[in-house]
This record gives structure tokens, sequence and C-alpha cells, in this order.
């Protein structure tokens, strides 16, 4: 699509070039012969699809900026223009469905399919397209198209290995992270295909890749503390407090780095640190649910009961579906003698599918 | 002025630097301290006199290892009226202080002793004794085991001789006590709100924990007796919610004489009492009939025979599979108050073995309950001795394969404290039990607490989370939830349920056996509440059972049924529906319904219809006559047209439904045979009635 904006462009300019001469003060000349009419003709309208252009992308920068500025109504319109003006301008309606996408899903799914339409070497709007998708086979569907069109778009068996992953289907989304990895040698896909090893409880397999992926990007703190949990899924604390200092260290506003490290010295009983990091979780990010939970995890120990229910209730009013919270504050509430509520939690955590709480029912609340 | 103002200095400094002269003075019973009330002087003096032999003879008790809280109760009653003619005497004091020590308001004996001491310093031989006890059952270990050692040492030797068993004990106990107490048990103790300041005690509760039956003391309408103490009654309360709020009189079983719970059967449709007769006191069984429970009957055989001594039975306990009792009697060997059982031989006649020792259970000290677990594998009783805390502890034995109960194990701290902590009785999961304790902080005298053992430790689920696809950036939860440690498994189910007529679905009382299929014997047999049809009880789990169930004029019923072992405490309900089949039985279709004046069957009525449609499908033999009835509201000739057309009706609708036509009979009686006055409302809807008898099988 930009190539075709280019090659209009240039055209222009060469046309430009060789009819320099006089070129705006064309006049009615009753001197001149049929053949010199047609050219001066010509020319007139290739300036006016000169100015054409220049009005359409005028109005696109314009979009984009709106866009930007997250003015989807002016953005919509601005495009809009561009398009009126221009109705093969394939990113104008790439745009213009980038701002429907929140607003209006059909209108997006019309532009994705005529920005692709109108450059069908750009697979970048059915990109977005799949992306849109809810249903997963419909997404799965475009990527297969993708390939089917260009074998070599790594990032569709890359978008397909994640569905595949998010549908549970692990062996197979490894084939196609595999696939990816072999066309483009990209950190994020042997991540990907990491998580699906640790997935598989093949921990080996798993840091051999998540250390490939910091090898090819040493800079994403994610990677760092997906290693370190799988570090810690092994048992090896040691190993998982390193990482996690590293994804620190990468990035110090990462709250679920500071929460998970808090989370695994409750494991190790260090609860000085536990208590610092899942502070320093609270503080970048107070609305993160997960550290509310551990922070009544820690207050709980501390036999703080009103406290840790305090820190539970957050946890919930931020994830009110927070099961692991539920089953905590039920714990809590049968220390503090509150046994209506502990079974009240305890039946909603069952709800949420937690099988322990089953258990607790059972025993305590029958 | 200034004179005054050193009078006053003098009159602090002495308070400050002596103030015992001024606050703590002994005062002695005679005559130079009260010239102006000789008469209160001698009416105190012989309050004391009769309190001293009461105390002598309560301690000898206590010397040979009785239990003599109502001596001691006694004493206290007349010392308590010379303390109140003059509390500032040091012995009187120390006597009530001692008396205390052996009743159950021990927590209010150390108030009496310190101010016997403060008052003077040269009392009684024994006062460090008693002062040890104090100090024991206040946790001051290591301060009692100085004080009975003071005793042992400064003590006459004649004295020290005749405490040397008790104070070897109280050492023992204390020097036994901090590691028993460095346990950490997950359990709660709780006092109930139905308790008194009186004595509650002798909790009895059903398996499904849903009725506690317990004994008070408190004031009833009864009159109190010479001491200003009521007499024992039984008292019963079911579970509202998850505690028990409210109680009231099992009056069938209360006479002006006191009446003491003993034990629940697990389906609480059986109750064992005490009684006394002529000074001897045997275990008699009441049933529970519909809602009354029935005239106690004596347990265990006739009297001085079978379990039954000239000595008192006391306290019992069913087993499970209802073939012994177990009992507490202090007509065994020892003498002492110890744990016999006996077995039955001949039910219907009443016919059971001779007491036998429970064994290793049973110690020279007394044993004050007994409690045998619907699991019929634990016995939980009371003692004094084993490695009590002091006072009554309770302990828990198991049972081995060849029956032998096992070495008793103390409950711990916070079941058991220095005070009397006796009686146990619990759910068949095992997770609540109550207990009845004198310990300080009740409401006085003994009071019932509920146990709960929390089980094993409840692990907290700390959480990460990781964003493990590159692309998508919400983290992911990791769905590692802390599995607890193992809560032990109770093989134990609760198997209840209700025995109900097919068709009216009254209750049934019915005789219930239940068979283990694997050797085919009877596991236990029962018989349901006739009021309720309700049956109760618990049965290991992990096995196949046979449920035989026979009641008169009804078709006798057996099925097999499997109860999973599975984790926990599981609770299966089960109804059984019997099948009428005598002939001349006359059942109401209560749910038959027609609108006023009218024969045609309301649709709410076919569920009942269903059932009969059912029964005559099962049983092809049964002949039936369906009858209609009407009030006498509207002309005779009218109702006996109504009546018949009804009858006709519910005929109908069951050959509708496939039952031959030639197995009915329809009859309209109109108003000729009422069952209830036709004169009210509620007698007139009575007997606007179907029904259906039996007229061939």
């Amino acid at each position: 699509m930009n190539s075709k904006l280019v090659l209009t462009f240039l055209l222009m300019i060469v046309i430009k070039c060789v009819f320099s001469q006089n070129t705006d003060i064309i006049s009615l000349d009753t001197t001149l012969t049929d053949t010199e009419i047609s050219f001066q003709d010509s020319i007139n309208i290739l300036n006016k699809h000169n100015n054409m252009l220049i009005a359409s992308r005028n109005a696109y920068n314009d979009g984009l900026v709106f866009f930007e500025n997250s003015d989807v109504k002016q953005a919509i319109n601005s495009f809009t223009n561009a398009i009126r003006i221009d109705s093969t301008f394939s990113d104008a309606y790439f745009y213009r469905a980038q701002c429907y996408k929140s607003i209006n899903i059909e209108l997006a799914i019309s532009d994705y399919n005529t920005a692709y339409r109108l450059d069908s070497l750009d697979f970048t709007p059915l990109y977005f397209l799949a992306m849109m998708y809810s249903d997963r086979n419909l997404a799965v569907k475009i990527y297969e198209f993708i390939i089917s069109k260009d074998p070599k778009q790594s990032k569709a068996y890359y978008e397909k290995g994640i569905i595949l992953y998010l549908n549970g289907n692990i062996n197979d989304a490894i084939l196609f992270f595999t696939e990816s990895i072999i066309l483009n040698n990209d950190a994020r896909s042997f991540n990907d295909r990491g998580s699906c090893y640790r997935k598989l409880e093949k921990y080996e397999l798993a840091i051999e890749d998540y250390l490939t992926a910091i090898n090819l990007n040493p800079n994403l703190a994610f990677i760092y503390n997906n290693l370190a949990s799988t570090y810690r899924k092994q048992g090896n604390s040691e190993n998982a407090l390193n990482y996690y200092s590293n994804a620190i260290n990468k990035d110090a506003s990462y709250a679920v780095a500071f929460n998970n490290r808090g989370s695994l010295y409750i494991e190790l009983n260090d609860f000085d640190n536990a208590k610092k990091d899942i502070d320093q979780a609270i503080l970048l990010d107070n609305n993160y649910a997960p550290a509310y939970n551990n922070m009544g995890v820690i207050l709980h120990q501390e036999k703080r009961y009103n406290d840790a229910l305090d820190a539970f209730d957050k946890a919930i009013l931020l994830n009110n579906n927070y099961a692991k919270a539920f089953l905590n504050r039920g714990i809590t509430r049968q220390m503090n003698r509150d046994e209506d509520g502990a079974c009240s939690d305890w039946d909603k955590a069952k709800e949420l599918g937690i099988n322990i709480a089953n258990k607790y029912l059972i025993n305590d609340c029958n | 002025m200034i004179v005054i103002k050193i009078k006053q200095v003098l009159f602090f400094v002495t308070l400050l630097v002596f103030p015992h002269l001024l606050f703590s003075q002994n005062i002695d019973f005679k005559t130079s301290n009260f010239k102006k009330d000789k008469e209160g002087l001698k009416i105190a003096k012989e309050n004391i006199k009769t309190a001293d032999e009461l105390r002598q003879k309560a301690l000898l008790m206590v010397f040979d290892l009785q239990d003599a809280n109502l001596v001691f109760e006694q004493a206290i009653f007349y010392y308590n009226k010379a303390q109140m003619f003059n509390p500032s005497n040091a012995e009187l004091n120390y006597k009530i202080g001692s008396c205390l020590l052996f009743t159950n308001r021990k927590e209010m004996a150390k108030s009496y002793l310190d101010r016997a001491n403060k008052i003077s310093d040269n009392i009684s031989d024994d006062f460090s004794f008693f002062y040890g006890m104090c100090l024991q059952l206040d946790g001051e270990y290591k301060k009692a085991i100085d004080s009975y050692q003071y005793f042992k040492e400064n003590a006459k030797k004649k004295i020290i001789e005749k405490y040397e068993t008790l104070t070897t004990k109280y050492i023992k106990e204390c020097t036994l006590a901090p590691d028993l107490l460095s346990k950490n048990h997950r359990i709660w103790v709780d006092n109930l709100v139905i308790n008194s300041k009186y004595d509650d005690w002798s909790p009895c509760l059903s398996a499904d924990g849903s009725l506690l039956i317990f004994t008070s003391n408190r004031p009833n309408e009864n009159k109190s007796n010479e001491f200003g103490l009521f007499d024992q009654n039984i008292y019963f309360s079911s579970l509202e919610g998850r505690s028990f709020k409210s109680i009231s009189l099992l009056s069938e079983l209360n006479t002006v004489n006191d009446d003491v719970s003993g034990g629940l059967s697990y389906d609480g449709q059986r109750l064992l009492i005490f009684k006394d007769e002529d000074g001897d006191s045997d275990v008699y069984e009441s049933t529970l009939n519909g809602k009354y429970w029935g005239e106690p009957k004596r347990k265990m055989g006739e009297r001085y025979r079978g379990g039954n001594t000239e000595k008192d039975e006391t306290f019992a306990s069913f087993d499970p599979p209802d073939i012994k009792i177990y009992y507490i009697t202090d007509g065994g060997y020892s003498g002492n108050k110890n744990i016999y059982f006996s077995g039955v031989m001949n039910r219907e006649r009443n016919i059971w073995g001779k007491g036998q020792s429970a064994g290793v259970v049973n110690t020279k000290f007394q044993e004050g309950s007994v409690y045998i677990h619907p699991d019929g594998r634990t016995m939980y009783f009371s003692s004094k001795g084993h490695n009590s805390l002091g006072g009554y502890d309770i302990f828990v034995s198991y049972v081995d394969d060849l029956g032998h109960w096992g070495k008793p194990i103390n409950l711990g701290y916070p079941i058991n404290t220095p005070y009397d902590d006796l009686f146990y009785s619990a759910t068949a999961s095992g997770r609540y039990a109550y207990i009845a304790s004198n310990r300080k902080g009740g409401k006085g005298g003994l009071d019932l607490y509920k146990v709960t053992f929390w089980g094993a430790d409840k692990p907290m689920t700390n959480d990460f989370e990781d964003q493990l696809m590159a692309s998508i950036a919400s983290p992911v939860s990791d769905n590692f939830v802390a599995e607890p440690i193992a809560i032990k498994e109770k093989s134990l189910t609760v198997f209840k349920g209700r025995i109900l007529d097919i068709v009216t679905n009254n209750p049934i009382s019915a005789k219930i056996e239940i068979i283990i299929n694997k050797t085919g014997k009877i596991y236990t047999s029962f018989t349901s509440n006739s009021a309720t049809g309700k049956f109760l009880l618990s049965l290991p789990s992990g096995e196949n059972y046979g449920i035989a169930v026979a009641a008169e004029g009804y078709l006798f019923h057996s099925e097999n049924f499997d109860l999973p072992k599975g984790d926990g405490f599981n609770v299966v309900n089960k109804d059984i529906e019997l099948k009428n089949i005598q002939v001349g039985s006359n059942i109401t279709l209560k749910n038959v319904f027609f609108n006023t004046g009218k024969s045609d069957i309301k649709s709410d009525s076919y569920a009942e219809l269903d059932r009969l449609v059912s029964l005559l499908s099962d049983i092809a033999s049964l002949r039936i006559e369906i009858s209609g009835h009407t009030d006498n509201v509207g002309t005779k000739s009218f109702n006996e047209l109504l009546s018949q057309r009804r009858a006709d009706a519910v005929v109908n609708y069951l050959v509708n439904k496939g039952v031959d036509r030639d197995r009915l009979i329809s009859k309209g009686y109109g108003q000729s045979r009422p069952i209830h006055s036709n004169k009210t409302d509620e007698g007139r809807a009575k007997n606007r009635r179907t029904e259906f008898e039996i007229i061939e099988n």
C-alpha cells in the first residue's frame, strides 16, 4: 500500500519536472493544435489528481494526529475525508478500522477487509482483524489464510501458536512457535515456546528457551520473570530469586516481579523481605490484586487477622472472581471465629474452581 | 491546728507502713471480740462446729481418693454463715478456701486463702498444701511444686502422711504439666450461651450434632434443699444454626429428685440416665416414643444382676453396635469409680453379663465419665489419674483388634486444664464435641463447653503471576493452590433418613436392621421414631450394607447400599417408603383435594394418587375400596352423591393410570362416617376426606 503511494508520488514529480515550464500558467490558447490541447488537458488532470492526493494525504495525516491523541471521532472524520478524496487509500481504511475497533466492530471489520483488499501484499489489516475476533476459530482461519498466501509469514505461525496455547493445545502450539522461530529467530517466540514447555512441566526445555530468548533480547523483563518462576517450579529457589531480581533490575516498575519475589519469600518464610517486596508491588500498582492477596497471607501469618481480612477484602474488591483470595479470606475468617463468613468464602472459592475449598466445606461447614 | 496535722500525718504513715494492723487483723471467735452480740457468736461457733465435722468427713473421703464435692459444699454452707458474722478470721477463711478447692467453685478458693494468709501467718500446717493447689490451678506449676515441697518439709509428720498420696500426685502433675501445655492443639473451646451460674454438665450429643441433652441444677419448679441447692434436672437443646441457644426441660424424665443424663444413643432415640434407689444408683434407659421419652427401665439386667451392683452405676455410654454398655461404677474390685462394661446376653429378657473392667484406662484415682465415639474404636473418658493436669482430665483410648483398650492419651490443653474437665460427647465427624468443666472464667460451677477441632492447618495460598505469552499483556496467574496437610480422614458416615408410608408419607415406627453384607452380620438394629419416622446412625464408610426395614402391616423392605470411603466426613440421607399391605388398613389420602361442592380432582392431588398407583402396581394382589366422605354441611342426599362422585373420580384417575378397575371399589359415605366433630371448622375439614381401605391381599 505504501509502495503504491510512493509510486504515484514519484510519477507526479517526474511529470512536474518534465512539464515544469509554465504549467501553472496554461491558459486557453486558440493557436494550439488538437494534440497540444489534449496534452494540456492531461496536464491539468494530472495537476488536479496531484492536488487530490495531497489533500487526501493531509486529511490522513490529520487523522493520525487525532488518533494519537485518542480523539477517535475526529480521527474517523479525517480518515473518512482521506478516503472520500482517495477511495483507494488503503492506510486510511486501516486506521479508520483501528478507530472503529472500539466503537463499531462491524465497521472496523469492513475497513480492515477493504484495507487488505486494496493492498493484498500487506497482511497487517488481517492480523488486526484476527485479533479482533473473539471467536478464536475465526482468527485461526485468518492466520491459515495468511500462511496460504505467504508461507514465510512468521507472525502468522506465532499468532496461531498463541491461540493454540490459549485453547490448551500446547503440543500444537509448540510446533507453530517452532515454525515461527525457524522463520524469525525472535526472543518472543522463544519465550512463548518456553512457556508451552513450562505448561507441560518440561522445565528444562522451558529454561533453555527462556535463556535463548534472553540472549536474543536481554532487555525484556518479563522473560526473566518467567524464567524465575520456572526455576521456582523446579524447586530452585536460589535461581528463582536471582532471576526475579534480574527482572526487577531490568524494569524497576515491574510490579509483577516484585509481587512474585515477595510471594517466593513467603514460601521461604522470609516474611520481612516478602513484606518489603509486596509493599513495593502495591506502591507500583495499587490496583494489583495478587499483591493484596499476598499481603493478606503475610498478615495472616503474623496473626494480624483483621489486617489480613482488610487485604483480602481489597484483593476481592479489585477482582471479584479472585478464587485464591476467597479461599484465603475464608481461612482467616475461620481463625477470627467468623465461621459463617468462612463457609461463605469457601463456597465462592469452590464455585470458582478451587477443589480444596470443597474439602473445607465438607469438613468444617456441615 | 498544728497538733491535728501531726496526728493526721501519723495516721497516714501508720496506714502506709502497717496496713495490716488496720485492715488485716485476725479476729477470733471469742466473747471479748463480740461483747455486743454473744448470741450471734454462739450461732457462728455452732455453724463452724457443724462445718468442721463435714469438712473432716469430706477430707477423709479425699484422702480415700473419693469425690467429696457435695460434702464440702455442705461444709461451706455452714462456714459461710459464720463468715457473714466475722469475715476477719484467718482460720475460717482458710477452711472455706480449702473446701472450695474440692468443689466446682475452685477458682474462688485462692481469694480466701490469700485473705487468711494476709490476716495471720500462723495458719494450719496444711495451708501450704492447699495454697499449692491454688497455684496449680493458676498454672503456676513451679511455685505450686515449691508450696507442696514446703508442706512436705515443714508440716507435722502425721499430717504429711495423710496427704502423701495427693502431694506426690500433685507434684507429678505440676512436673508433667509444662510438657502437656507445650503441645499446640488446634482447638477452640467455647463456653455455651445456655450455661447458668449453677452446674451445667453431662452433655450428651446425637451423632449428627443436632440434639444436646444435659443436666443442670439451676433453679427449677422443685424446692431447693436445706443448703439452697436445687435438684438435678435433665434439659435438652436443639441446634439452631451453628449453636445451641435455648433449652427446654426434658419433663417426662425429671422428678423431684436428682435426674442425671448419662449417655445418648447416636440416633438420639434412647437416653441412659441414672437413678438412685435406696442409696444405690443404677443405669436406666428411656426411649423416645414419638415426641415423648418413655418410662426409664433399668439397663444391664435386674437390680444387683448383670452390670448392676449394690454400689453406684452412673454415667454410661452405648457402643455403636449396641451390644455393650460402658459405665462408671464404684462397685468394681477397687471400690473407686472405674470404667466397666457389660454385654447383652438376652435383650428381650434384659439379661446382661457381669461388669468387667475396661482395663488400663482405670486408675486408683477416680474415673468420672465415659463415652464411646460412634466409630466404636475410640473411648473418651475423664480421670483424675494418668497424667492429669490437675483434677479430672479428659483422655482418649483406642481399642486394638483384640478388644483391649490402649494406653490413655491426655487430650491436652485447651480441652484439659488444672481444673476439672470431664465428659465428652462428639459428633460422628469428630469435629465437634461437648465437655463440662469448672475451669476459670466460666459462668459458675460446671459449665458446658463446645470443643471445635480445627483439623489440620489450612495453608494460605500466595499468588504469583507470569507473562507467559509475550504478546498477551495481562499476566497469567499461576494455578497452584496450596494443598493442606491431609485432614484426618474420618471413615464414618452419618446415615440418616425417615421411614414413611409410600402413599401418605406419614412417618412409621419401623424396626431397622443394618447388615454388613461382606460378613452377613447384623451391625446394629434400632427403631425409627414413631412421630417423625426419623432414624440416624453412624456407620463405618467403605462398606456395602444391607438395610432391612420391618413394620407391622407393611411390606418388608430391604435393599443394599454402599457408603463409599471418601475424604472427610459424609452424611447420607435416605428416606425409605414402606408399602401398606394389611387387609383392613384404612388410610386417609390427606393430599387429595376437590373444589368445594365439586368432584373434579385438583391437580395438586396427583402426587399422592400417583403414589397409590405405584403401590397398586407393585403389589398386584391388592384390592382396595376408595371411599368419599363429607362434613354435615348440605343435605344428606347431596353429600352422599358428592362423596360417591368424588370416590368415582379417584377410581377413574387410577384406572386411567393403568390400574385394573376390578381391583377398585368406589363408595360414597356422605356424612355418615365423621372422624371428628362437625361443630368446628377444623373438625369439618377433617371429615371431608378421601380414604382407601385394603380389602384384599
